[in-house]
């Protein structure tokens, strides 16, 4: 990695050590995203694995934007959640 | 009283659109104003025909930088671009930049991705558009920048272990040349004057280089314009007419 920044690396590279949060991978209404959970059933958005196309336009779905991904009601197919395989488990992150 | 579905697909009341209502003096309200007019409470939202990409903070690359870092993922805008590209509805693309620099790798393939859309793009620099920012700029068909607005141009630098043997130097060579290559291939500074300003001594206080400043990013080639929003989105959709003009040509 280059990185070209008139910034200090000391500024950028801060908290580097500390490593991202845990990060869970969520499949619901045909989108897959890694999400970093805040709550139980609630996420900030990391990145979209894979949507259709037209998802990457809509502001709801950029990065950092919050997403529930807990089902509605019980009639609801719920998420599809999966623990990212390299952060350590959460158990309340899997709510289903 | 019609019942039609939506957009959203839930089923509303609309009037049926009838003679002239009475007049009673009265100030009519919006919505009245919409039944009158339409034949329906519902006002339909103009939609534009731009996009605006925001290039923001530092450009994260191959590794996730800490949370303290506002930052533009490439991983986001790549697929954004090619919606953009794809999209029959999207005419233009105005892309605003106020960043700091990042990866170069990600950097340079957001600044390729931008020069090889078929539609037109505006970018316009506010605050500051520094370091791997300046490849990004110059992308579009037409860029600006705002009055007080930067641009810092400087040698790439390498992070990590670093071998001290003459290899490292042609690497880190090699590397410089690309956003060169890119920056005078997209604008009108020429290979010399941008070499002179990466390479400039006693501009910058940690580093070598230089700070373009507003109308010198215009007197060097690198930009083309001093302007703002509104000089911007003009220009986009001068640019978004005259490829309508060319189309309709080519079809008749």
């Amino acid at each position: 990695m280059n990185l070209y920044t008139p910034m200090p690396l000391e500024l950028v590279l801060d908290g580097w050590s500390r490593g991202p949060g845990p990060l869970v991978d969520v499949t619901a209404g045909g989108i897959t995203m890694r999400v970093q959970p805040v709550a139980p059933g609630i996420g900030k958005i990391e990145r979209i694995i894979s949507a259709p196309l037209e998802y990457y336009l809509l502001q709801a779905y950029a990065p950092g934007q919050m997403v529930c991904y807990a089902p509605a009601n019980a009639d609801t197919e719920p998420a599809t959640v999966r623990t990212n395989a390299d952060s350590p488990p959460d158990p309340y992150l899997l709510p289903y | 009283m019609n019942v039609t579905a939506n957009a959203y697909g839930a089923n509303e009341e609309q009037p049926i659109p009838g003679p002239n209502p009475p007049d009673d003096g009265k100030v009519q309200s919006a919505a009245v104003e919409s039944v009158v007019q339409l034949g329906q409470t519902a006002v339909p939202t103009p939609e534009s025909n731009v996009f605006c990409l925001t290039i923001i903070g530092q450009i994260e690359g191959h590794l996730m930088l800490p949370p303290q870092n506002k930052t533009t993922k490439y991983e986001h805008v790549i697929p954004q671009l090619v919606a953009v590209e794809q999209n029959p509805k999207i005419e233009g693309l105005l892309i605003v930049l106020n960043t700091v620099g990042g990866d170069v790798e990600a950097g340079l393939a957001i600044a390729e991705m931008i020069a090889s859309m078929s539609k037109p793009k505006v970018a316009i620099v506010l605050g500051g558009g520094h370091s791997i920012g300046v490849p990004i700029a110059v992308s579009a068909d037409y860029t600006f920048i705002a009055e007080t607005a930067t641009m810092t141009i400087h040698p790439i630098r390498l992070n990590g272990l670093i071998i001290g043997v003459p290899q490292t130097f042609e690497y880190l060579d090699k590397m410089q040349e690309r956003v060169t290559r890119f920056v005078t291939g997209h604008s009108k500074v020429d290979e010399h004057t941008f070499k002179e300003l990466m390479f400039k001594t006693g501009e910058l206080t940690r580093d070598i280089g230089t700070t373009v400043i507003g109308q010198d990013a215009v007197k060097h080639g690198l930009i083309d314009e001093v302007g703002g929003l509104g000089r911007a989105l003009s220009h986009l959709n001068r640019l978004i007419a005259e490829r309508k003009l060319g189309q309709r040509g080519v079809y008749q």
